[in-house]
């Protein structure tokens, strides 16, 4: 086999597993394909220039690869971070309403969930937002290195604490319809 | 009130906010979060702000992915460790023990310990040294993670790997040696926290003879 195939061949047989779980795992936690694929080609690229050999390559272990990962996801926030502030592409989350008015009437509730939340009692405030956030209890456990059921009494009590700071407020479930 | 109308004015707003980035964390902060090498009131403080800033969320959501897809595991936050980082408050508490399993006839002292689920599948035999060696175990229901580790016979870690997968492809930069005699065991953590061990497995790595006629 020509060296450049055996290298080409020796890269995505070691890209093959790590790309497909990159494109499952980070598309179930709403990451746009252009990230995803970004940080594939980062990954591929850094392998290749690193070590543009196939023995070496195939040769490769998963910890190489995971610094590999690690080192490419790390730039990829360093290079977005150095672009300017522009707000996420909201394509995919319809709006609760809409209008101008609407659009300040949100805001200021926003604003007020915002400050429940901050008035609750730690660490119930943190597992509350990684909650509202839309992590899984298991996942805010696996974050926090704590118990599954230590978190569900935290959020338990922590999202009735936010309700009823939210009714002394005013704010009722009707407030989010349109 | 409906919480997922809640979670939606939260996600709506947070996503909607356009706000500056002067106030997030270092990525680096993000990257120890994932690893799993921060201290705890690091870990609250930096998650409190990954839950109200949606900029950091979705970049500790990139990073952990790409933890996730090197090491074929979707999940768990205990990865990357350094090798005896970890090692060093397990071989305090089993040092003691393994001393007693070693200064004894037989070396039953584990086998009177409490029993576990977790059954280890393989490897079975001698492991040749040209051969990675991966290490495989039974599911346990329940279990949030395993914690692996590999010993030499006079207790010393050479291996601690935790892993939420029920496989764990030995690193080639451990260097297993050829004809070496080591020990490997599982403990599983579960749900409610509490913890059960495997029995003891030897794992024993053959030397190679050296072949006559070498394929390219």
């Amino acid at each position: 086999m020509h060296r450049a195939d055996a290298t080409s061949a020796a890269l995505e047989h070691v890209m093959g597993r790590f790309a497909g779980m990159v494109r499952s795992v980070g598309r179930s936690r709403g990451l746009g394909d252009s990230d995803l694929n970004e940080l594939t080609q980062e990954v591929r690229l850094r392998i290749w220039r690193a070590l543009a050999d196939h023995e070496k390559i195939v040769a490769v272990n998963t910890s190489y690869v995971y610094r590999a990962a690690i080192s490419a996801a790390l730039d990829m926030v360093r290079r977005a971070r150095a672009r300017p502030v522009t707000s996420l592409d909201t394509n995919d989350v319809p709006p609760l309403r809409e209008g101008p008015e609407a659009e300040f009437e949100l805001e200021e509730l926003v604003r007020q969930i915002d400050r429940a939340v901050s008035d609750l009692s730690e660490p119930r405030d943190v597992v509350v937002r990684l909650h509202l956030s839309g992590y899984s209890r298991a996942e805010i456990a696996d974050f926090l290195g704590w118990s599954e059921p230590k978190v569900r009494n935290l959020l338990y009590r922590g999202l009735s604490d936010l309700r009823r700071l939210l009714i002394q407020e005013g704010i009722h479930p009707q407030s989010y319809h349109g | 009130m409906d919480d997922e109308l809640l979670r939606r004015a939260y996600a709506d707003g947070v996503l909607r906010s356009g706000r500056s980035r002067s106030t997030c964390v270092d990525p680096s902060q993000l990257v120890a979060l994932v690893e799993g090498a921060a201290a705890e009131d690091e870990r609250i403080a930096t998650l409190r702000h990954v839950g109200s800033c949606a900029h950091c969320r979705r970049e500790f959501d990139l990073i952990r992915t790409a933890a996730d897809a090197a090491t074929g595991h979707a999940g768990s936050q205990w990865r990357g460790r350094a090798l005896l980082v970890a090692a060093s408050l397990v071989f305090i508490a089993f040092g003691f023990v393994l001393w007693q399993v070693f200064s004894e006839p037989g070396g039953n002292a584990l086998r009177d310990g409490p029993r576990s689920d977790v059954q280890l599948l393989a490897p079975r035999g001698d492991v040749p040294a040209n051969v990675p060696v991966t290490l495989v175990w039974s599911a346990v229901l329940g279990a949030v993670r395993y914690e692996v580790e590999i010993l030499q016979p006079d207790g010393t870690t050479v291996l601690a790997e935790t892993t939420g997968d029920t496989v764990l492809a030995v690193p080639d930069l451990i260097g297993l040696s050829p004809a070496g005699e080591y020990l490997w065991w599982v403990t599983v953590v579960l749900r409610d926290g509490s913890r059960a061990r495997s029995t003891v497995a030897p794992l024993t790595i053959s030397a190679v003879p050296e072949a006559t006629d070498r394929q390219p």
